[in-house]
């Protein structure tokens, strides 16, 4: 395929797209939408982490006193 | 993309998308790029999902008979986009940057994070492609 053919092709292409229409609608009310319905999910390693500390204040209690009163 | 409401969600897919991922965000890189290579890759996951679904008329834009000019124009334009929507997902999206859009090839090779070369291999190759499509169904480009 030459050059000439290629570039006649590729008018063909881009005459053949349906022009985009400027006035889209919009589009917010569907993005909210999606916002609210998305559970609000805990990364794996927030939960890793509140493991280690439960472990840790279990095997010393005396250390939630001295948690407490850094909070 | 064919209806405007599939060009909507994809649309509200891509935001969905840059809003989960702006911690990745590099502003120094600037936001279009990284936007468009998001749109881009939720573009390329729609069309492999519908890569199935093959030979269905346009809008009936197939089924009008040829009298004259302006139908044959519109019969040719027909026929391109049904042949163009034969062509691999990825070269298609390589087509509709570069060719379509009109955008340069390094913009092209960074929406699909592949070099400058393989932009230019891609779209020759779906020009190609979509040239043989058009003599099989008869049309001469």
């Amino acid at each position: 395929m030459n050059s000439q053919e290629q570039e006649r092709i590729a008018q063909l292409l881009r005459q053949s797209q349906p022009p985009v229409d400027e006035a889209a609608p919009d589009l917010w009310p569907s993005m909210l939408q999606r916002m609210n319905a998305a559970p609000t999910a805990v990364p794996w390693f927030d939960w890793a982490l509140l493991a280690g500390l439960c472990g840790v204040l279990l095997g010393f209690p005396q250390w939630i006193p001295l948690l407490l009163t850094s909070l | 993309m064919r209806s405007p409401s599939e060009a909507e969600e994809l649309t509200v897919e891509s935001f969905w998308r840059m809003h989960q991922a702006h911690a990745r965000f590099d502003p120094a890189r600037g936001f279009e790029p990284w936007a468009r290579r998001i749109a881009t890759r939720v573009a390329l996951d729609w069309l492999r999902r519908q890569h199935a679904r093959r030979e269905e008329p346009i809008d009936g834009e197939i089924a009008a008979p040829a009298q004259g000019d302006p139908a044959e124009a519109a019969e040719i334009r027909a026929q391109t986009r049904l042949a163009f929507a034969n062509l691999p997902p990825k070269l298609r999206v390589a087509a509709v940057l570069a060719v379509v859009e009109e955008l340069p090839h390094k913009e092209v090779a960074e929406a699909l994070g592949i070099s400058v070369a393989a932009v230019k291999v891609r779209v020759f190759r779906a020009l190609r492609l979509l040239r043989k499509e058009l003599i099989r169904r008869g049309i001469t480009p």
